[in-house]
């Protein structure tokens, strides 16, 4: 194959070259491939430490729609015109209760936290952190 | 912190992290195409394998911190749910990247042989990216 000598010798050239380099930023190497193993190990720790942490959500109450396992319990709540609804997370991750054209937007509701919303008219919302999480409030005719 | 992130990019900080997820994917992308040329697999992008191999380090080290950024607001975030299947998948395409940089950072860094292994390595780094975009912006794709 024509020219396959000259590339094999520019890239030897190439990796001599990266030899130079890789021994003055020996330590730095190290250092990153620290950084990602931490990561390797702080993943599954993280995963393990929120499920032990956020497991065993509760049943919705009345007026009560609960965020556990990436949904709303229940996805369809029907509710007086004027009631409160208490939005708690019970889930391991943070969530949102946002209805934008509505202009709702609960801010992020982290783990154990709760959000009380006033209900005037029937609301679509989703959570904007994980938009699959979709649910409605209905007003009782 | 996702707070605080989700303040700085006005309540859109899930759209950033699909977009870089998206860069970050297609850097990876880009990687394959570079190796390729640099182990002289392809002629293909025509460049010398020295300039393949300066690309394929610059794009890899911009891949790896982008992906830096958005693995570290995930863990401070929205790590922890196992189900449904796509988020448990979501986890384990992410922990594996971090196990497969680890070792493909000790084989160019701290061992310094087992260079042969590499183009393997990448092959998995590729797929693992692959995994996560699949499991992440394909879904905020068809949820809008």
């Amino acid at each position: 194959m024509p020219g396959l000598p000259e590339l094999r010798l520019d890239l030897a050239s190439c990796m001599a070259q990266d030899t130079e380099v890789e021994k003055v930023r020996h330590p730095a190497g190290i250092a990153v491939t620290a950084l990602w193993a931490a990561l390797a190990v702080a993943a599954p720790v993280v995963i393990a430490e929120r499920q032990a942490r956020g497991s065993g959500a509760p049943p919705a109450g009345r007026n009560t729609v609960v965020m556990a396992q990436i949904t709303f319990r229940p996805s369809t709540l029907v509710v007086d015109k004027g009631s409160h609804v208490l939005f708690v997370n019970k889930d391991v991750a943070p969530h949102t209760v946002t209805a934008a054209s509505l202009g709702i937007d609960s801010g992020v509701i982290n783990p154990g936290k709760g959000f009380r919303l006033v209900v005037n008219q029937a609301v679509d919302y989703v959570c904007t952190i994980h938009p699959s999480m979709k649910a409605k409030l209905l007003l009782r005719a | 912190m996702v707070r605080l992130l989700n303040g700085i990019t006005g309540n859109n900080l899930l759209l950033y992290k699909v977009i870089l997820t998206s860069i970050v994917f297609a850097l990876a992308g880009v990687q394959v195409f570079f190796a390729a040329r640099l182990w002289d697999v392809s002629s293909f992008p025509p460049i010398s394998a020295a300039s393949a191999a300066r690309v394929h380090r610059v794009s890899g080290r911009l891949a790896v911190t982008l992906g830096a950024v958005v693995a570290l607001t995930c863990l401070a975030g929205p790590a922890g749910p196992l189900s449904p299947t796509r988020v448990l998948l979501h986890s384990i395409f992410g922990t594996a990247v971090f196990v497969i940089l680890t070792v493909k950072f000790a084989v160019l860094k701290v061992l310094r042989s087992g260079g042969n292994a590499l183009p393997y390595i990448g092959t998995a780094l590729f797929l693992g990216f692959a995994g996560i975009w699949a499991t992440t912006v394909a879904d905020y794709v068809t949820s809008r």
